[in-house]
């Protein structure tokens, strides 16, 4: 467990964790360093620390693309990215500090199912 | 509903006689045909006929082997090196976290007004970049579409 649930990121990992009991890898992550303020993970394979410095690239790419495209009154909602058997989602925090990351199976819960914990779980991030 | 129907059957005659010469260049490492390519240009835009951008973008370099936009202020060739780093950094991610027999399908991103997804091809040499309204299509539809045209 490496998280304490007296700081903010850390009652979202142990709130997403609440709701998704079969999530395989969570974690509250710094946009701008890419390292995690807490993370959980119930996959021995899956380092959401590791996972999550890779992230904050394809976060900051989009936020570039964005910038490029003159997208400027446009947001990040959420990044959804789909595997042979996993669904990888990164939700961001309204200001664009902070992302929650999460691994959940395609086989035990569905976009749609795993979207909506995250937007009901980001908005206490800022 | 007899005019919405009117108008979908104008829209549908609109895109028939518009000029749908897409510029192809497509390299020789990439397993491509240009064929192909039309194909899923001209099944995007009968599938989604108000889409506002849609692009098909090498992983390795970049760069834009055909694309169609509507809008003329967006230009998809700019947003296709960035989305191509954006495949390239997740399948770092994928490598780093040696997960097996996991491959890249897609990636969706949502934003406000826009829907940005992203279909990788069978090969991973390229993928299919595409850009709708939120208000228009839902991203489902736009999914679905994506799986069925790049298929």
């Amino acid at each position: 467990m490496a998280y304490s649930v007296n700081s903010p990121a850390g009652k979202v990992v142990q709130d997403i964790l609440n709701d998704l009991p079969g999530l395989m890898a969570v974690a509250v992550v710094d946009a701008t360093s890419g390292m995690s303020l807490a993370s959980h993970s119930n996959t021995p394979s899956i380092n959401p620390d590791t996972a999550a410095a890779y992230n904050t690239e394809v976060v900051k790419q989009k936020q570039k693309a964005m910038t490029a495209l003159k997208l400027s009154n446009e947001v990040i909602e959420d990044i959804l990215i789909t595997l042979t058997t996993q669904i990888h989602l990164l939700k961001l925090a309204s200001n664009g500090s902070k992302f929650i990351y999460l691994v959940v199976s395609s086989r035990d819960t569905n976009l749609a199912i795993a979207r909506d914990v995250l937007r009901a779980n980001a908005e206490q991030l800022n | 509903m007899g005019t919405s129907a009117a108008a979908h059957k104008n829209d549908k005659d609109q895109l028939r006689n518009e000029k749908l010469n897409f510029k192809i260049t497509i390299p020789d490492e990439i397993e491509l045909t240009t064929g192909k390519v039309e194909k899923i240009l001209k099944s995007a835009l009968a599938h989604l006929p108000n889409l506002t951008a849609v692009a098909i973008v090498s992983v390795a370099t970049g760069t834009c082997l055909a694309q169609y936009s509507r809008l003329r202020s967006f230009n998809p060739a700019v947003a296709a090196s960035y989305n191509a780093e954006i495949v390239r950094q997740k399948k770092q991610a994928i490598a780093a976290l040696s997960m097996r027999g996991e491959r890249l399908e897609d990636i969706l991103i949502p934003l406000r007004k826009q829907l940005h997804l992203i279909r990788l091809a069978k090969n991973s040499q390229w993928f299919v970049y595409l850009v709708v309204k939120a208000q228009d299509t839902s991203l489902a539809v736009a999914r679905e579409v994506l799986k069925a045209i790049s298929a």
